[in-house]
């Protein structure tokens, strides 16, 4: 999931966007929620990611507090060491001193992601950071949302397929079974269905069963015996 | 009271832990024609159009045979 191209070019641009945007940013990522799971899909140094693992592996920590609760979480590492501990070590051992992380609400009061911005400064953020944090939060909350969709199409459009394969040789072993027993189309699925009862088998492999047999008979039998 | 055939058909969907998406989409398969809000409507007792019951018996059932069962949805000819 989430792993487009042009979407991770996207989100790329963000992080790198909110680096350079947000002064006191010294790294930038951004958490997902991958199949039940968080995982960080962009993020512009390696510190990020090792700060984000630290708190995916303990469950808890300031992003996926903001994530979470859909709330806009500002913390200094200091003040969290007894109850983020793991979160804390690991971003004081990269120098990290003040975490801002937005999370990305689609729907109100429910986040898809969270943008993080890891600071050096123990100050905290300033206003207008905040601000653009946020800007940025509301714009890579569109873009995860609607690959979050575009991926839900594509499954849905694989399964509409799968459902049309499956009624099509439905169709035609029906067609067989109609023409046999000069019988309508619901009797012909009723045969087929007792079957699938009776075999406990599903009716699509019946049906292919039956389509396969008659091809193969008329493969064998030259036209006009 | 005994239940309709729409309302054995939303109890097994829902013992069968299968989404409405999930029963349209097998019924569909199966060859079924009704349109989902059709169907929807159906199963919540708010139309009599035709939709095919035993079709869509089968594709509670076969979703129940997938999970190492068998055919607990009566059909038509035994309700």
């Amino acid at each position: 999931m989430l792993d487009d191209d042009a979407l991770d070019g996207l989100l790329q641009r963000v992080v790198v966007l909110a680096l350079h945007t947000v002064a006191t940013a010294h790294s930038v990522s951004i958490t997902v929620v991958d199949n039940g799971r968080y995982r960080t899909c962009n993020a512009t140094a390696d510190e990020a990611v090792a700060i984000d693992d630290a708190q995916y592996e303990r469950d808890e920590g300031p992003c996926l507090h903001a994530l979470r609760t859909a709330v806009q979480v500002q913390i200094t590492v200091e003040a969290e060491m007894a109850r983020w501990p793991v979160f804390a070590e690991k971003a004081r051992e990269m120098g990290i001193a003040s975490v801002l992380s937005t999370p990305l609400v689609m729907n109100p009061g429910e986040a898809i992601g969270a943008l993080n911005i890891y600071a050096r400064d123990d100050g905290g953020f300033p206003e207008h950071d905040i601000r653009t944090a946020t800007v940025l939060g509301e714009h890579a909350a569109i873009l995860v949302g609607n690959a979050l969709a575009l991926i839900g199409a594509t499954h849905l459009n694989e399964q509409l397929r799968v459902a049309l394969a499956s009624r099509e040789i439905i169709g035609e072993a029906k067609g067989i079974i109609m023409e046999r027993q000069s019988c309508t189309r619901d009797e012909a699925f009723d045969i087929l269905r007792r079957a699938s009862q009776r075999e406990n088998r599903k009716l699509r492999d019946l049906a292919e069963e039956l389509v396969t047999r008659v091809e193969a008979r008329r493969r064998d039998t030259p036209p006009g015996k | 009271m005994t239940p309709t055939p729409n309302e054995i058909i939303e109890a097994a969907r829902v013992q069968a832990g299968m989404t409405f998406d999930e029963l349209w989409l097998a019924y569909v398969g199966l060859g079924g024609s009704v349109a989902p809000d059709v169907l929807r409507a159906y199963l919540g007792g708010s139309t009599a159009q035709l939709v095919g019951y035993d079709v869509l018996a089968l594709a509670i059932n076969e979703r129940f045979v997938d999970q190492g069962g068998d055919h607990p949805v009566p059909y038509s000819d035994d309700l």
